[in-house]
């Protein structure tokens, strides 16, 4: 009996803490460790931070080569003095993992399709689909590559040595909050992981296209159509490259022919592959001497990315023999990223050039082992992708590789019902060195270094803004553009055979690009970089309003005040709204509307068309255009998944003022024809009751920001650690590109040898438990900056420092 | 007088393994003093839940004092159990169910013997 009662005892008493220590999920609710994520001693309590935040530092690390001094300004950002390029490289990787590493380490787990080891088999989509296309294909090429090129390798494997000298330093106490709420532990961090990053970025970056979707939309519009919904270059574009600007051509494109209509006898393909996010973006600018107020060169750069929390950038300053830059850097990448020094400023937003493109495969037979190529077989490669799933079996993909790159849909792949095999030809596929670009332009003097810088970087293009001390300013779009004739890349093309093959990429002397223009500033909003005189033929995705409205500004006034610049990142002029607006009013009968109708019919016709939080038109004017939008391209964008993609904005713009009368502006969906003018009052009509119902459900007023309710979100759907509700106005197609869920991810306003201005929506801390996390959101919102603290040397003094360490080699 | 002695001594013992053990350490502790102070199944039961309990209260309190709730606040909603207050004593009550069983397995193991 009393053995018995022992072991009861005994036994509840393992079991609770066998059950204590496991994570548990529920249905689809995972719960932490309770027993160890509730311990105050190691669990979730030890990542709680008092008011000044972590400002513990090792006295002494095991790698170093030298000493190194780190001072912190009042901001938290660290200030890196090092005596050689080992050292500096090592530091950047321990204090940004000492910040940031859950998030560095999960975005590698994305990038390389590995989420389904935290998360289960919910992820397995995702995780496939990143394997599919390549992106750790791409990473292993790309590492290869780094590891020959001596400056690339040496800051790699610093890099990777101190992140590694950061994660051998913790107990599970000192893990950051996420590892012990998914109760995981950080892995070893190696220099492929860099290299992830950059794939994944240039996927984010590069990775939307509509091959698919234009390939089946020849399907029912004939060409005129097509070319009026979906034009290469519609009227009224503001290019990045000012008009009139001459431009070389060393090579010959070959421009004899259109592309054979191969893509108008495919079979439907009724679910084309996920996309990154649209309506990314970036602005960025620079303005000269004459047109400063001081006197000196100014440099903007915003770009726009998805909000969230730990904030994608991290501030640093970098100082070793040689090198003294202050910039930010995404968490994981070696070097500065977007930033300045002592002389010379630059900044980067997205070139939106096609660069991936889709070819039809023919197999064999089912086998998969060899497909026609030229009238002859060729073999395929094979390579098994082992994917773990956490509480799950370890799922294995075979994905077939040809030529052109990797057979992303196959008839294996069964989340996309396509019926038939397409290959993947990407340039983000071939090794390249944009690492030493950075590492290049961070030791930038002047011009000729920022070219040369540029000559190393190819995927993802960017537009490169560049601002120097001594007074001169430039832009150049820059990548490995494919040399191609009119219409190539736009369709799924013909992969049996060698005519469809990219001859080759235009050379990079021949990039869009200019310096020091008459006009006295550059500028890009991912627009065109061009008109239609650039000699080589391209298409993409480009945006038509932010860089148009910023141009307007910078040509509006003799001189510019850094004050201005910032006044202009945060400008929220609706230009499309200013646009189109008037014209549908005027379709619009007021007899018709009822009381709230016209309240809301007056207090559009009464806008200045700024999407200013406070305001309640720029919520009914994006109601109402959404509505319209969604009716006029009934289409494109019915309830079935049909595999199409409507107009952008600006084309639609400009296809309901030029052809209004269009057979596409028939509601098909019913059984009258509508007009135009039928379609907006309809649409009216519907965004009044919607808005009425939403503001009646969720007991919120109409004002702009209120609606919107922009938020920054954390990279786990936890939603206390979200930022949520931010008072600011903008939108997308707006120089303030604040949605709901992505905006100004890094305003930088820097003038050539005077003061810089920062700001980023977030805080240097990755940690939700740290007064860091998210202290720059406020200031962020209502458009202020933190004035940048760039010490010359070490030895300044800066009354915004507040510590400054020294930490040793460790014996 | 005992049962506060055993309360007392559960908390320290508990407190100082905890320091370079895991979490479920508290539960060796609380086993320990079962087996050192005699009491019946009950109190000792009830000193070891007491015991660790209390240093995950005082603890978790401490530190919640010390950082304003910042983050206390954010896990206390996503575990969707209202407040820091709430979850201090949540936590201490797990602790104190591990220890008070551990109390009383240890009080059952000297009953074999006696």
């Amino acid at each position: 009996m009393k053995i018995f009662r022992f072991l009861l005892f005994a036994f509840i008493t393992l079991a609770l803490v066998v059950l204590l220590n496991k994570r548990i999920v529920i249905k689809e609710t995972a719960l932490p460790p309770l027993g160890k994520f509730l311990s105050p001693f190691t669990g979730f309590w030890q990542n709680a931070e008092p008011k000044e935040g972590n400002l513990h530092f090792a006295e002494n690390i095991s790698g170093l080569q030298e000493a190194i001094t780190v001072q912190l300004d009042e901001q938290r950002v660290p200030h890196i003095f090092a005596k050689n390029e080992h050292d500096l490289y090592f530091a950047q990787g321990y204090l940004t993992a000492r910040d940031r590493l859950w998030q560095m380490e999960f975005m590698i787990l994305g990038a390389s399709g590995r989420i389904s080891e935290l998360v289960g088999d919910k992820a397995l989509k995702y995780d496939r689909t990143t394997r599919r296309i390549g992106l750790p294909y791409a990473a292993k090429k790309a590492i290869e590559h780094l590891e020959t090129d001596t400056v690339a390798s040496t800051i790699l494997n610093s890099y990777a040595e101190g992140v590694n000298a950061y994660i051998n330093s913790l107990d599970y106490k000192d893990l950051s909050l996420e590892y012990k709420l998914l109760d995981y532990a950080p892995e070893e961090w190696i220099p492929y992981n860099s290299a992830l990053l950059l794939k994944y970025m240039s996927n984010m970056l590069t990775g939307r296209e509509y091959d698919f979707e234009y390939t089946n939309a020849l399907k029912f519009l004939d060409r005129p159509t097509f070319e009026l919904l979906f034009a290469d270059f519609p009227k009224g574009i503001d290019p990045i490259i000012p008009v009139g600007t001459p431009f070389t051509k060393s090579l010959a494109a070959d421009s004899s022919s259109k592309v054979q209509s191969f893509s108008t006898h495919q079979p439907f393909i009724p679910s084309p592959f996920e996309k990154p996010e649209a309506n990314l973006g970036s602005n960025n600018w620079a303005v000269s001497p004459a047109k400063s107020a001081t006197g000196k060169a100014l440099l903007c750069n915003d770009p726009h990315l998805a909000l969230h929390l730990p904030s994608i950038w991290y501030q640093l300053q970098m100082n070793a023999p040689g090198v003294n830059a202050y910039g930010v850097t995404i968490p994981g990448a070696p070097g500065i990223t977007i930033g300045f020094n002592e002389n010379i400023a630059w900044g980067v937003t997205n070139g939106s050039m096609d660069v991936k493109d889709w070819y039809r495969i023919e197999f064999k037979d089912a086998s998969q082992n060899e497909y026609r190529y030229d009238g002859k077989y060729l073999p395929t490669k094979k390579i098994v992708e082992e994917i773990k799933i956490r509480n799950g079996e370890t799922y294995y993909d075979t994905i077939v590789y040809t030529h052109h790159g990797p057979v992303t849909y196959d008839a294996q792949f069964k989340f996309y019902d396509n019926p038939y095999p397409v290959a993947l030809r990407w340039t983000a596929h071939d090794a390249s060195n944009e690492l030493k670009t950075f590492y290049l332009l961070n030791r930038a003097k002047n011009y000729d270094d920022y070219i040369n810088a540029l000559n190393y970087y190819e995927c993802p293009g960017q537009n490169f803004v560049f601002a120097s001390v001594s007074g001169d300013i430039a832009i150049k779009e820059q990548g490995k553009f494919i040399l191609r004739k009119p219409d190539e890349g736009k369709f799924i093309q013909d992969g049996t055979t060698s005519a469809t093959e990219w001859r080759g990429f235009i050379p990079f002397a021949d990039n869009p690009q200019v310096k020091n223009p008459e006009r006295g500033f550059v500028s890009s909003a991912n627009q065109h970089p061009t008109d239609t005189t650039y000699p080589y033929y391209y298409h993409g995705l480009y945006e038509y309003y932010r860089n148009r409205r910023i141009n307007n500004v910078l040509s509006s006034k003799e001189k510019f005040s850094a004050e201005d610049l910032m006044k202009l990142q945060n400008d929220n002029s609706n230009l499309m709204a200013s646009e189109v607006l008037p014209y549908l009013l005027t379709k619009i009968n007021p007899a018709s509307l009822s009381e709230i109708e016209k309240k809301t019919f007056s207090d559009l016709a009464a806008w200045n068309f700024y999407n200013e939080k406070d305001l309640t038109a720029p919520t009914y004017f994006t109601l109402w255009w959404d509505k319209f939008y969604e009716l006029l391209w009934d289409e494109f964008l019915p309830e079935e998944k049909k595999g199409l993609t409507a107009p952008d904005f600006y084309n639609t713009v400009n296809y309901i003022i030029t052809a209004p009368d269009n057979v596409l502006t028939d509601n098909q969906q019913t059984p009258e024809k509508e007009t135009l003018s039928d379609l907006l009052t309809q649409s009216f009509k519907q965004s009044v009751t919607y808005l009425d119902k939403w503001s009646d459900s969720t007991k919120l007023t109409l004002e702009w920001a209120t609606y919107k309710g922009t938020r920054l979100a954390h990279w786990l759907p936890i939603e206390p650690f979200y930022v949520k509700n931010l008072a600011i106005g903008g939108n997308y197609h707006i120089v303030n590109a604040t949605s709901k869920t992505h905006g100004g991810s890094w305003r930088m306003v820097v003038e050539l040898g005077g003061e810089a201005y920062g700001i980023y929506p977030g805080g240097q801390s990755g940690n939700p438990g740290s007064p860091f996390y998210s202290n720059f959101t406020d200031k962020w919102v209502k458009g202020e900056y933190n004035t940048l603290v760039f010490l010359k040397n070490e030895s300044e003094t800066n009354e915004n420092i507040l510590l400054t360490k020294t930490i040793t080699p460790a014996k | 007088m005992k049962f506060l002695l055993s309360i007392a001594l559960t908390a320290i013992a508990s407190l100082l393994l905890q320091i370079v053990l895991p979490w479920w350490s508290l539960a060796l502790a609380a086993f320990l003093i079962g087996i050192i102070v005699s009491q019946s199944l009950f109190f000792s039961f009830l000193s070891g839940l007491l015991g660790t309990a209390l240093v995950w209260w005082v603890y978790a309190w401490f530190i919640d004092m010390n950082t304003a709730s910042l983050l206390s606040e954010k896990i206390a909603a996503m575990l969707q159990i209202g407040s820091p207050t709430a979850l201090i004593l949540l936590g201490g009550v797990l602790a104190g169910i591990v220890g008070g069983f551990a109390a009383a397995s240890g009080s059952a193991f000297k009953k074999l013997f006696s």
